[in-house]
């Protein structure tokens, strides 16, 4: 398969977050991606671009969000970008696969929170999970291992 | 409309008509549910059947919706797509909730 990369752009408002994600999952599905589930890929960058508008643009319409697709062989990497304020400074730490932390099934339901489950779903769901703060900006870059396909 | 309630005999059955739960209707599926149970209703069949994508901000709302009617009553979810099942999985809260393949089952489970 050819490398390429493919770049969209929405406001920063969540009723416009679906159709990115319905454009990722066919970007996945179309492209034939191996070891990729598009559905796990919608729900990792409609997770991201939730966490930009409701964290770095503090939920106010009228900011962009660009969602960068770039594939090769053996990765797909999905970064998203915003312009608003960074993300706190012990966040790379928080994307470490090491510290999901899912309930068992001892918790009781009453006691689960309501919020914070975004974080937990996408390192689960990515294989690595990188941020910088560059010019300005929030660059998360969310990356998928692909498997080369046998020539 | 996102949201579809009926009541049967002080069970309500609450239908998700999206076809996405996610963060820009979550807080109105706690509104509805939180309705329902001002009603005096605190049995709650949630019909996921239209619904093939749910975020983690659809997930907080079917927990709080749990906390609002479970506590008091019962709270089931029924016709989870594969998409849906997914997110439950890997949040293990397919451990937690009592999940039915269809209304039907859920309803008379209510009954029982």
């Amino acid at each position: 398969m050819e490398s390429g990369k493919i770049t969209l752009t929405i406001e920063s408002d969540l009723a416009q977050v679906q159709h990115v994600g319905e454009a990722v999952r066919c970007l996945c599905s179309h492209l034939s991606l191996a070891e990729v589930k598009p559905s796990s890929v919608e729900m990792a960058v409609v997770e991201a671009i939730n966490n930009s508008i409701e964290h770095a643009y503090a939920s106010q319409a009228g900011n962009e969000i660009e969602v960068a697709f770039e594939y090769s062989n053996d990765v797909l990497n999905i970064v998203i970008s915003d312009s608003g304020v960074p993300m706190p400074e012990n966040v790379s730490g928080l994307f470490r696969k090491s510290e999901i932390a899912m309930p068992s099934s001892a918790v009781e339901l009453e006691c689960l929170p309501e919020s914070g489950w975004g974080m937990q779903l996408l390192k689960t769901v990515c294989d690595d999970i990188e941020y910088q703060r560059l010019d300005n900006a929030n660059r998360l870059c969310l990356s998928f291992k692909l498997s080369p396909l046998a020539a | 409309m996102n949201f579809k309630t009926e009541i049967k005999e002080d069970i309500a059955i609450l239908t998700v008509v999206a076809s996405r739960l996610d963060a820009s209707i979550a807080p109105e599926l706690k509104k509805v549910v939180a309705g329902i149970v001002g009603d005096g209703t605190t049995r709650l069949v949630l019909d996921l059947e239209k619904v093939d994508f749910m975020d983690s901000s659809g997930l907080g709302a079917v927990i709080s919706s749990f906390k609002l009617t479970g506590q008091k009553g019962e709270f089931v979810i029924c016709n989870m797509s594969e998409a849906v099942a997914e997110i439950f999985s890997l949040t293990h809260m397919d451990r937690l909730f009592e999940i039915y393949p269809s209304v039907d089952e859920g309803y008379q489970k209510m009954c029982a």
